[in-house]
């Protein structure tokens, strides 16, 4: 394998894992931010919205 | 299938697949990338470089399978006018838009030694390149309108306009493509594909696509509960509001 | 008696003169455009012989854009557009009609003035026609997926840098067929008719479709 061609190929899985790794850890983040925020509501996540019309 | 038109079914399917798709999606592309390096052959044409083809190529069919996704998201928008639908448009042009940048690069920095250059203005690129400003201005659209509803439904007719509209540009790129670049120097139809390149290949095109929908997923997640929080927030905000409401309509 | 869309037509072109500028304005940015193109290549004379079609055709289409956010928005303020709507004529051919008249306000001056820009940029004269007949024949496919465009966003205030985004990746195909059609006016391996052929089916194609798209962004937006 020579030099040259390790590093475009190094580059393209290491971008590709930054990107995927991003997506997920914003996605989570995002979550538990919304968590934590409907928590301080007095809502759990797993509660079913039934009668409170909140869909 | 109209079950999930419901957000509390939603979230307890999201629960339990989440899991599942996260775990295949794991399983499948630690095996596609085990056989990427150490089992499949490096292409007597270009070399070790092929391998980079194994990321390519999926990022490419989960750009364009996400707009698929999105578009049949924006008839549910459009047809039954359902939150949930909205959610699935919404979380679905992120997703594609990373998909296709990831095609992009790669796809470039397969190009930089197997072309000399970095970019060329390759047909399927191009292609490519215009479907990630579709999904940008998409998330743009979706960022500018304020009210949820609205901005699902400008964005489901914009999908739908955008769905017929990229078979043409395929067919005009390819066109303009032939037009002005001899076609000997470029190869437009991909290196041929044995055996040994193909079962990595659709392992991890697969393993990609239990990524995606478990991406997906999660993402409709976030956006049901935000919009749970946001409902929450105005009761609040009207609630607080009540008693001042009812002075000013005694002071009438 | 004048048929609706008729009186439609007049009302939108009166509107569009009495205000004023739209017309004549894009004129006048396509010359401002063709100006300052040669500032940024330089003035040899063959290159831009060889890219006048692509840059006449690049700022024909930006000179489009710049009145469209309004298309819609003026009458989605006053709440015409309310009434366009309670109206027995549907609105699909209401949006068309008013694409017709904006089209005939904005773009038709450009496809008259490109070709005579076409000297600033050294076009002979079966390049000038190329041009003002590629025009003719493209630009209402432009004003059709824009119209597309100034629905979705005429709601916002400051819609038109996000109309822009939205409306020109999709005005690619027109954008290249245009220019290959201005470009085999002037000799070519290919022949003239044949990217012509297929502008004109865009142009037909985008006016068919895109006023249902359009029409149905009103109806929604207004909801």
């Amino acid at each position: 394998m020579s030099h040259d061609h390790a590093f475009f190929i190094a580059l393209s899985y290491g971008v590709t894992a930054i990107a995927v790794i991003g997506t997920i850890a914003a996605i989570m983040l995002d979550h538990r931010r919304l968590k934590k925020a409907l928590a301080a509501m007095g809502v759990t996540v797993a509660a079913r919205d039934d009668g409170q019309h909140l869909d | 299938m109209l079950r999930f038109a419901n957000p509390s079914f939603v979230l307890r399917f999201a629960a339990r697949a989440i899991p599942i798709f996260g775990a295949l999606a794991a399983l499948l592309l630690a095996v596609g990338l085990y056989l990427v390096f150490f089992v499949a052959p490096a292409d007597y044409q270009q070399g070790e470089t092929v391998r980079i083809m194994y990321i390519h190529v999926p990022a490419a069919w989960l750009g364009m399978f996400a707009y698929m996704v999105m578009a049949s998201a924006a008839l549910g928008t459009l047809v039954w006018r359902h939150p949930v639908a909205d959610a699935a448009q919404k979380s679905a042009a992120p997703l594609g838009a990373m998909f296709t940048f990831v095609c992009l690069v790669t796809g470039s920095l397969w190009g930089k030694p197997m072309w000399g250059t970095y970019w060329v203005w390759d047909a399927r690129l191009t292609s490519m390149l215009v479907l990630l400003l579709i999904y940008l201005a998409l998330i743009a659209l979706w960022n500018t309108i304020e009210e949820p509803q609205r901005a699902a439904k400008a964005a489901a007719v914009m999908t739908l306009v955008g769905l017929v509209n990229i078979p043409i540009i395929k067919f005009s790129v390819d066109w303009w493509n032939t037009l002005h670049q001899p076609a000997s120097v470029f190869k437009t139809s991909g290196p041929a594909i044995y055996g040994s390149m193909l079962w990595p290949l659709l392992i991890m095109a697969v393993g990609a696509t239990f990524l995606f929908l478990a991406l997906h997923l999660m993402s409709i997640r976030n956006e049901i509960l935000r919009r749970r929080l946001d409902r929450l927030t105005r009761l609040a905000a009207s609630a607080n509001d009540m008693p001042r409401t009812a002075r000013f309509e005694a002071a009438q | 008696m004048k048929s609706p869309l008729a009186a439609l037509f007049v009302r939108e072109f009166a509107i569009a003169r009495r205000i004023g500028g739209g017309g004549s304005m894009g004129v006048v940015f396509l010359l401002v455009l063709v100006t300052i193109v040669p500032f940024a290549i330089g003035p040899d004379l063959n290159l831009l012989r060889r890219i006048g079609p692509a840059i006449l055709w690049i700022a024909a289409l930006l000179a489009m854009l710049l009145g469209l956010d309004r298309l819609f928005q003026a009458d989605f303020e006053d709440g015409s557009l309310d009434q366009l709507q309670l109206g027995a004529t549907p609105l699909e051919f209401v949006v068309f009609v008013k694409c017709l008249a904006h089209w005939a306000t904005t773009a038709l001056p450009l496809v008259v003035a490109a070709p005579l820009f076409g000297v600033l940029m050294a076009q002979e004269a079966a390049s000038m026609l190329g041009i003002g007949v590629s025009l003719l024949v493209g630009t209402p496919a432009l004003t059709f997926i824009g119209a597309v465009g100034a629905a979705a966003t005429v709601s916002l205030r400051r819609g038109g840098l996000l109309m822009a985004l939205l409306v020109l990746p999709l005005c690619v195909p027109a954008l290249i067929f245009g220019v290959s059609a201005a470009t085999a006016a002037s000799g070519g391996t290919i022949p003239f008719a044949t990217p012509l052929a297929i502008l004109a089916a865009l142009t037909l194609a985008s006016g068919a479709l895109c006023p249902f798209a359009a029409a149905a962004l009103l109806r929604r937006l207004g909801e």
